[in-house]
């Protein structure tokens, strides 16, 4: 039995299911979070996120059928569960999804927790005049290195359609920071 | 080598479209970005260290919370005032089906209703139908001339229509 199918069994027995989910936390934490964090930029909406994955793949390991990798499956939970977030904090502000991000990247200089400089600061604004999915894309491939063929099980998504998405993000973005 | 090896000039691979014209582009565009590096994203010291126990101490905060009694003493003031409007309202005739018509009224109980009732002569005028007015109302009695002029003489005054002056 592979490794995965391995932590598996122990995440669905009431024996082992905490130390397999302290291993899978371990294993996933650090891709996960920085997964999170170019979604929802601050870092303390990414950990609020972060946790919530986590108690969420806690709670429904049961339901994970295995027709899909388990690692697409918890980045899935860990993608709709940002967007969920920043949904929720523009209804709470009354105000339009674009105008939060325009706010959170306007926040970033004063951010304790971005020592960015100016160029990976315009690059962030060039990435949030994005449409949302090429804003994923982009992160997912730029910043995270993943393959086409894992972003793909994760947005549920054809390979074909996210390098095309990709390289037309990667377009604006020289377009944006070569104008600014 | 054999002449089918030798017939057999191209690997049969294909490209897309336009893959070499835009393939300087991307490159340039990629190496151009990349110069920038990270994010600038940072995170806290210790930050990742400490994430297992905080959420394992998050699940098991989960599991024991209290489970809330719903037979508080106030619940069961709301839910058995609740009962004993609906129980109320059961015996009220507001529930009862049993409906009010003509038919189950008694003759004595419309006649005290007209009499006690002021109903106009024009309400009632207003109710009867041609039809209601029929031959038989105005029956023909063949009254004996020996009870007409009973009746003239004993209940009209004579006297007032046969005066000239009236």
């Amino acid at each position: 039995m592979n490794d995965e199918a391995q932590l598996l069994e122990d995440l669905k027995s009431e024996k082992n299911k905490e130390q397999a989910f302290r291993t899978l936390m371990t294993l996933y934490k650090e891709r996960l979070y920085w997964h999170i964090r170019n979604i929802v930029k601050s870092h303390d909406d990414a950990d609020d996120v972060l946790q919530n994955t986590f108690i969420k793949i806690y709670s429904n390991i049961h339901s994970f059928k295995g027709d899909s990798k388990l690692f697409s499956w918890i980045y899935r939970i860990a993608t709709n569960e940002s967007i969920t977030l920043l949904n929720k904090n523009a209804k709470q502000l009354l105000i339009s999804n674009e105008d939060l991000q325009e706010s959170a990247i306007s926040n970033l200089p004063t951010d304790v927790y971005f020592d960015g400089n100016e160029m990976q600061l315009k690059l962030q604004e060039a990435i949030s005049k994005l449409p949302q999915k090429q804003q994923l894309v982009f992160n997912m491939k730029y910043f995270q290195d993943l393959k086409y063929k894992d972003i793909a099980d994760i947005l549920e998504t054809s390979e074909g359609a996210l390098k095309a998405s990709y390289h037309l993000a990667v377009k604006k973005i020289e377009a944006y920071l070569t104008k600014n | 080598m054999s002449d089918t090896l030798k017939n057999i000039k191209n690997a049969g691979f294909k490209v897309p479209n336009d893959y070499f014209e835009s393939l300087e582009d991307t490159v340039l565009s990629q190496m151009k970005l990349k110069s920038i590096g990270d994010s600038g994203f940072k995170v806290p010291n210790g930050y990742f260290e400490s994430l297992e126990d905080t959420v394992i101490s998050k699940i098991s905060k989960n599991e024991n919370t209290k489970v809330i009694n719903i037979f508080t003493r106030r619940n069961l003031l709301y839910i058995s005032s609740i009962a004993a409007t609906i129980l109320l309202l059961f015996n009220l005739s507001v529930f009862n089906k049993k409906s009010v018509s003509f038919e189950t009224l008694e003759t004595v109980t419309v006649e005290n209703y007209i009499m006690n009732e002021y109903i106009g002569s024009y309400d009632m005028a207003s109710l009867l139908t041609d039809e209601d007015i029929v031959d038989e109302n105005f029956i023909e009695h063949n009254f004996s001339e020996e009870n007409i002029e009973n009746y003239i003489l004993n209940n009209i005054d004579i006297e007032y229509y046969f005066s000239e002056y009236k």
